[in-house]
């Protein structure tokens, strides 16, 4: 099946229609959002577009498709393939992956027990991020960060929406199948909310290369621990750190002898020594090769390289691609 | 040329007899068959938490009768990318499909209300399954318990009614 028709097997048949020009222009767009009664959105080249009943992208919100409850409902139970018990542990953190590892975003009435969210009612927004595996798009960095042939700890930093996972899986592959002279290892990957492998029901939807163990749908901190004493990877990559735990299992792993390769979520390096838990990590000059993206306006787009020492090796080369 | 006559005619009846008889004891195997799923589907949803299109495909791969030819025509379905919603699909392969099998229209009524309510949560999507499940277990328990009466009734009757003819013939 190729690209265009599972993304149109998202909808069900009834709404399909509307969606088949924006299938058609899949590789441009990063994130389609719906809302009820509010007109749906759709995020390419940076700017935003309205969606006609008809699927024709506007510029102007006066004729777009507006979602009403009942269309938001039977969209819900089709991406669920009406099992939406089997999504149960993934609602709860306000997410489903499906098929093609594209990420919903899901926004509705939260159903807590005991002040901990349980479930989600009543779905009034969805925000489908468009999933886009570019391969190559770390080429262009591979080289900065070998120090012959070993592997520097390397923090990938941007604001959301500009690249880093993308910049992440491939980087993932790279390792993991070998590339730009080096040769493959065993990489260990915890994949918190399923975006790096983007698994669909533990079925792997992006190719994360031959020497990759994932530990899906497991907290970051608790996956590096069981990475470290189960599968003796070389590299352990994860996906957007920042907490306490976070930063004592990168020190952890980093001091048994792994190597580390995340992404953080930040402007530039002096914001994140701010930051208390990342902070530390930094100072401690745990990361060897920081990798700044230059932004959403150019996803994808290396801004810069960084050593230890917070000095540029490189700027403005260009990796390509698109994506979250 | 009479008693030759007869002979088939009794004979006739007699198989039609064990026809019914036949008929009876395979409608209690597609229920049993169906009760099957409905317990397959409740483990399903408890230990693995697989989507509906999976139970079906594997529930389909290993049963037989209406219930084998009906998971898999679901299961087909629905990963086919037609995008019909679930209830339409279970409603119209039931319809298509059930009455060629010796299942009763009120047996096909209980299997088709299974895709009839949507379910947000795996706990009402197993009651919804036990209650399928259960219902089909009275139908089978009912049936089950008057097999044997009814089967010797039919056998009985196309011999009886065979002969009785025969001699009014005669």
């Amino acid at each position: 099946m190729d690209l265009e028709q599972e993304f149109l097997g998202l909808f069900p048949d009834t709404m399909r229609h509307g969606f088949r020009n924006v299938a058609a222009k899949l590789k441009q767009i990063q994130e389609i959002r719906l809302r009820v009664g509010r007109p749906v959105i759709i995020y390419a080249h940076g700017r935003e577009y309205f969606l006609s009943e008809d699927g024709e992208l506007l510029y102007e919100a006066g004729r777009a498709l507006c979602p009403d409850k009942f269309y938001m409902d039977r969209l819900f139970a089709h991406l669920c393939g009406y099992s939406v018990y089997a999504y149960e542990d993934e609602i709860r953190q306000g997410f489903l992956t499906v098929v093609g590892g594209h990420r919903i975003g899901l926004g509705g009435e939260v159903v807590c027990k005991e002040h901990e969210p349980v479930s989600m009612k009543n779905v009034n927004a969805m925000n489908i991020r468009i999933a886009h595996q570019i391969k190559g798009a770390a080429y262009g960095v591979m080289p900065q960060l070998f120090e012959g042939e070993e592997f520097l700890n390397t923090l990938i930093i941007s604001p959301p929406g500009s690249g880093k996972t993308t910049l992440l899986r491939d980087l993932i592959r790279c390792l993991s199948d070998g590339c730009c002279g080096h040769s493959g290892m065993t990489v260990g990957v915890v994949d918190e909310r399923s975006e790096i492998g983007g698994s669909c029901l533990g079925v792997l939807q992006n190719d994360l290369g031959m020497r990759t163990d994932l530990l899906d749908a497991c907290p970051k901190a608790e996956g590096m621990f069981l990475l470290l004493r189960s599968m003796n990877p070389r590299v352990i990559a994860v996906d957007e750190i920042g907490g306490k735990e976070d930063a004592e299992a990168i020190a952890q792993a980093s001091r048994c002898g792994c190597k580390i390769v995340a992404t953080v979520h930040g402007n530039d390096v002096k914001q994140l020594t701010e930051r208390k838990y990342i902070g530390t990590l930094l100072e401690d000059r745990l990361f060897e090769r920081y990798v700044l993206l230059q932004g959403s306006k150019r996803p994808g787009v290396i801004g810069q390289v960084l050593d230890k020492m917070f000095a540029p090796l490189t700027s403005d080369s260009t990796a390509g691609g698109v994506g979250g | 040329m009479k008693w030759i006559g007869a002979i088939m005619l009794t004979l006739g009846t007699t198989g039609l007899g064990l026809f019914y008889k036949r008929a009876g004891y395979e409608r209690i195997r597609e229920l049993e068959r169906f009760i099957w799923f409905f317990y397959y589907l409740e483990s399903e949803i408890t230990y693995h938490k697989a989507e509906l299109e999976q139970i079906c495909r594997r529930g389909g791969d290993r049963q037989k009768g209406a219930a084998g030819k009906l998971l898999s025509a679901v299961a087909n379905r629905m990963s086919g990318g037609e995008g019909a919603v679930f209830e339409r699909i279970w409603r119209e392969e039931s319809e298509a499909l059930l009455g060629k099998y010796p299942l009763k229209e009120e047996d096909i009524a209980v299997i088709r209300e299974f895709a009839a309510q949507e379910f947000a949560d795996s706990r009402m999507q197993l009651i919804q399954a036990a209650f399928c499940r259960e219902k089909l277990e009275e139908k089978r328990k009912s049936l089950s318990e008057d097999a044997a009466s009814k089967s010797r009734m039919y056998v009985c009757m196309g011999v009886m009614g065979g002969l009785v003819l025969s001699i009014v013939l005669l």
